[in-house]
């Protein structure tokens, strides 16, 4: 399976209408620093296991595992390489 | 058949305001106004029982309806996670307050926000195999008695009521088919343990709701021939603006066919569909109504009414 990018990943959360401005976003920043809140993130991450079918756990995200899209990019692929 | 004919509802006098907690709770309007989309919580008073809350749901039923209309009810059933006691049965205590005759069946349904779908069929198949004509289907889950009003995840969310259903054998709204899923693997996302306050997992339920509301509802209509143009309304357990949104989002849904009618009041778990559906009952545009309740267990269920 090809690796996640980050466009597809931008793809992702834009279709959950979570408000970011994707004019200025910055990948390495976490998005609740850009205007996402607690429910926009459940959201995301959401969307995230139901497009890569993969399991995204408490643990990981209270560690703070996915709050950017470059995390999130990392983990996934880690994540489907280990499928 | 014994169906819906008419409602009754009682919601806590008291509010809270929830745009008053966002420091206490580290949030901001807009998250409260447009996400939550709940601005004050209703609270009973701490003497007032679950059972309290069905008289006061009972005496805005007799309200709506002649005086003999609630003459000889031969079944009550209460639905609730929070009655008076742990024994007796809520219902018993209902049926003495409302000074009903003991040639009454009454018992007690333990469901959470799924409980009014699963109570309506249960009341409906008891009644139906009894051969009894009217009975009355209390829900009244008052939550502020288990909050933590510390846990935001909870606090903002949950408010006190209650509703009383009036079944009987010449209804408005008839009972088609329902469909009744379950998930026990889940069931510590929505728990209230011995000694403890209510703890939830907003990230499962969410999981919860956008996985299995969508799918029960296409199971819902199939079941009951129909297709999505048919339902007029689409009435969702009021969890929070936020899950209905989605849910409206995610089922590709006119937003008008989709209400969310809590703001004021928060979100009364059993009595959510009850409360909601009342404000429907004398609209006959609204033919078709989709019902569907999820939350504890985790269970979900859903049904469809038509209009006689």
């Amino acid at each position: 399976m090809s690796s996640v990018t980050h466009d597809e990943v931008v793809s992702v959360i834009k279709k959950t209408d979570v408000k970011l401005d994707w004019e200025r976003i910055d990948l390495k920043e976490n998005l609740t620093e850009q205007g996402a809140d607690s429910l926009d993130m459940i959201n995301i991450i959401f969307a995230l296991q139901e497009k890569y079918g993969v399991e995204i756990t408490d643990e990981s995200i209270s560690d703070g595992e996915w709050l950017s899209i470059d995390k999130m990019v990392s983990n996934l692929n880690r994540a489907l390489q280990q499928k | 058949m014994i169906g819906i004919n008419s409602i009754g509802f009682h919601i806590a006098s008291e509010r809270i305001s929830n745009l008053e907690k966002t420091e206490k709770h580290g949030v901001t309007h807009d998250f409260i106004a447009e996400k939550i989309g709940i601005a004050s919580v209703a609270r009973k008073k701490s003497a007032e029982k679950a059972s309290d809350l069905c008289v006061s749901a009972y005496d805005d039923l007799a309200k709506r309806v002649d005086e003999s209309a609630l003459d000889d009810i031969e079944f009550l059933c209460v639905c609730t996670q929070n009655g008076d006691y742990h024994l007796p049965q809520a219902s018993a205590i209902v049926q003495s307050k409302l000074g009903i005759s003991k040639r009454c069946a009454a018992f007690d349904i333990s469901l959470g926000c799924s409980g009014y779908v699963y109570s309506l069929h249960i009341a409906k198949s008891f009644m139906d195999a009894c051969g009894l004509k009217k009975g009355l289907l209390f829900t009244s889950d008052p939550y502020s008695e288990i909050i933590d009003t510390n846990d935001k995840n909870t606090d903002l969310l949950f408010g006190d009521g209650a509703a009383a259903t009036l079944l009987t054998d010449n209804p408005v709204f008839d009972l088609c088919n329902g469909v009744f899923e379950t998930d026990g693997n889940m069931f510590e996302h929505l728990i209230k343990r011995d000694n403890e306050k209510l703890a939830m997992n907003g990230r499962g339920i969410f999981n919860f709701a956008m996985i299995n509301v969508p799918e029960l509802v296409t199971k819902c209509l199939k079941a009951n021939a129909l297709r999505k143009e048919d339902i007029d309304l689409f009435l969702l357990h009021q969890a929070s603006k936020y899950i209905i949104d989605n849910l409206c989002r995610r089922m590709k849904l006119e937003q008008e066919k989709v209400p969310f009618l809590i703001k004021e009041y928060g979100n009364t778990v059993s009595s959510s569909i009850p409360i909601a559906l009342r404000e429907y009952l004398d609209k006959t545009d609204k033919k078709n109504i989709l019902i569907c309740g999820f939350g504890v267990g985790l269970s979900i269920a859903a049904s469809v009414l038509r209009r006689r």
